[in-house]
């Protein structure tokens, strides 16, 4: 406990810096805003926001990284609740009760609980993080190139078996994404792989292009294909931003509930706030005693989807900055980010950088706390973003990702990739193909190659190795479970619809 | 053609040309036990079966639940849907960014990217666009310290 508290005292000294907070601010802000936005997910945002962060210490970019990843969280909902169109994923349950509310009258309830909700979910999973951070860094230190291989190879497994869609469409973009880590020298014997003999190629491609061109410019290209349709404009009237006591009363459970559901759902590779949410509605409507409220404003069924997604964007950083690896996209990105900047978020993180890892996490509490105030005063102020027409806002988002893109390298020729990967984008979103899985990929996928050759050059080439330790069984072990689990479940689904059928 | 079997057929296709191309990988006496070949190998060998897989399943099961796919831009107009409009633009754009510069080459895109969306509105689309460049430019070079190129405008 004492090592916890000295070590949040060295975090406290890093954040409370001017431009630590103010980045801070500015980065929960603009993932409200993004979060906002629909289409534009916490993905998308981090992505475009990453050139931002090419002139800041490492410690500060990821402060601000987080921000805007929590930030969008916060977001995601206000276009639920107004518009019944979610800002991402993780907010569709939001819209569940939550428009319902706004169409009853009640939208400022919906706003103040939805930033309430968050809040608590928020803050009680950095606490969560807080006490765990530290025994799950130690326990990783033990990791060896085995066991991270291991441990990457089932993190991709869960990804790949729990998206929605096809199991081998999903294998497919997974191997694509290794495939794309591939290009480049080759950094243990310096041989040129897939380079065409072209020096362009021989750095590898870049994960920011990459990522800006599947999800930014994809994502762009699409918003072009609906833009003759009519636009849609904000007619609630929202009234006052706060809750009643009643409201209170029948939401703080939920919410309590919700909190360590999601976190723990959160931690989970691949699984993410959206599913968490979904959960966490499922479950209160289970527990309700007016069950038949749900989906015509029931206002617990707002409350806790939003801690619930809060609570597990928390949790999903607890794999990547105690172990790095990241288990969702959102994730990945900021991984990728921090290893231009030049840091490595694993365990070693909290030995040998201790000021950045807990100034990251003191950064959330206080985050937290200043998305709740920016999201039940300003409530009126932020929806009024709603009301921008995206024909503004589709070419922003080119711009911004050329920029990003051009900053890395200063390379006319990264321009040829974000264009290619757009395209690509927009054929794995006509294929129907999930976007997670060659994004996880192409982020772990180096980091995969590199410790499956280290695994084998320590046995001298014998995959004995992989299963030589206790924690590498465990992870492959878990690997063959998680691969067969779509198939159990579709048999299950088959048994328990058979008789039915009869 | 639905999506299951076209997915099939492309990613067979880029597992066999990626595999073709391990080939031309040269070998380095420097080498580990492992060597460049093994990993990529893996990859191409699990994208080809993954493929097969899923062109194979569908045919057999003849799979009714995957739909077409569709790229939804209205027929006939294909060189006017977004995806090649945004990619010609994008495309010229790179070709003209460093020889005209930022501040001019984005304002132009931006500008063409806008009337393709609002043809009509030029006058916004024109302040919009240069006020995006402008503003862009100042945050990005003047705040954050990236540099870009002058183009012409250095002249």
């Amino acid at each position: 406990m004492e090592s916890v508290l000295h070590s949040l005292q060295l975090g406290f000294g890093m954040c409370m810096t001017p431009e630590n907070l103010a980045w801070l601010t500015l980065g929960g802000l603009l993932g409200t805003i993004i979060g906002m936005l629909p289409g534009l997910g916490p993905v998308t945002g981090i992505a475009l926001l990453i050139p931002v962060t090419f002139g800041m210490d490492p410690g500060t970019a990821l402060i601000t990284l987080c921000a805007v990843f929590y930030g969008a969280m916060y977001g995601g909902s206000r276009a639920s609740i107004l518009l019944n169109t979610p800002g991402d994923a993780a907010a569709i349950a939001a819209t569940f009760d939550g428009y319902p509310m706004a169409q009853n009258g009640r939208a400022g309830s919906a706003l103040a609980m939805s930033a309430i909700a968050s809040f608590f979910g928020g803050i009680s999973a950095v606490f969560l993080m807080t006490l765990l951070a530290l025994p799950i860094s130690g326990f990783a230190v033990k990791f060896g190139p085995p066991e991270y291989f291991a441990l990457m190879i089932f993190v991709l497994t869960v990804t790949v078996s729990v998206n929605e869609g096809s199991l081998l469409k999903s294998f497919i973009g997974l191997f694509f994404g290794l495939m794309v880590c591939t290009v480049g020298l080759d950094t243990q014997t310096g041989v040129p792989r897939f380079t065409f003999g072209t020096e362009v190629l021989q750095d590898g491609i870049d994960f920011l292009p990459v990522i800006m061109g599947i999800f930014a410019l994809s994502e762009v290209v699409v918003n072009f294909e609906k833009l003759t349709q009519a636009s849609t404009k904000l007619k609630v009237k929202i009234g006052r931003v706060w809750i009643t006591r009643e409201d209170w009363k029948r939401s703080k459970w939920p919410i309590i509930r919700a909190i360590p559901l999601g976190f723990f759902v959160g931690i989970l590779p691949g699984v993410g706030s959206a599913m968490a949410a979904w959960m966490s509605y499922i479950l209160e409507q289970k527990l309700s005693r007016r069950p038949e409220k749900f989906g015509k404003g029931a206002i617990e069924g707002l409350a806790a989807p939003e801690a619930a997604n809060n609570s597990a964007s928390v949790g999903a950083m607890i794999p990547m900055l105690t172990l790095g690896i990241p288990g969702s996209g959102a994730t990945a990105v900021m991984l990728g980010a921090l290893i231009m900047l030049g840091v490595k978020p694993g365990p070693l993180l909290f030995v040998e950088r201790p000021e950045i890892a807990w100034g990251v996490i003191i950064s959330m509490y206080l985050g937290n706390i200043i998305l709740a105030i920016m999201n039940i005063p300003l409530a009126t102020v932020l929806i009024r973003i709603l009301a921008i027409p995206r024909q503004y806002l589709m070419p922003i988002i080119i711009g911004l990702a050329f920029i990003g893109t051009y900053s890395i390298n200063y390379s006319i020729f990264d321009f040829y990739i974000l264009i290619s990967f757009g395209v690509i984008g927009y054929m794995f979103r006509a294929l129907k193909m999930p976007p997670g899985p060659p994004i996880l990929a192409i982020i772990l996928g180096g980091m995969l190659e590199q410790s499956f050759r280290q695994s084998l050059i320590i046995s001298g080439g014998s995959l004995s190795i992989m299963v030589s330790s206790p924690i590498s069984s465990i992870f492959l072990g878990l690997t063959v479970l998680t691969m067969f689990y779509p198939f159990y479940s579709k048999y299950r689904k088959k048994i328990n619809a058979t008789p039915a059928e009869k | 053609m639905n999506s299951n079997r076209l997915t099939g057929l492309i990613a067979m296709f880029i597992s066999v040309v990626y595999l073709y191309f391990i080939g031309m990988i040269e070998k380095s006496p420097f080498s580990d036990s492992v060597g460049p070949k093994l990993f990529p190998l893996l990859c191409g060998l699990g994208m080809l079966v993954a493929g097969i897989s899923i062109f194979l399943i569908d045919i057999f099961t003849d799979s009714l639940s995957a739909k077409s796919v569709s790229f939804s831009h209205k027929k006939g107009h294909f060189l006017k849907s977004p995806l090649v409009v945004i990619t010609t633009i994008g495309c010229i754009y790179a070709l003209v960014f460093e020889s005209l510069g930022y501040l001019i080459s984005t304002a132009l895109m931006i500008m063409w990217m806008m009337t393709y969306l609002q043809k009509k509105k030029w006058i916004v689309n024109t302040i919009f666009s240069v006020l995006f460049s402008l503003g862009s430019y100042f945050m990005f070079v003047k705040i954050l310290n990236l540099s870009f190129p002058s183009g012409i405008l250095s002249l």
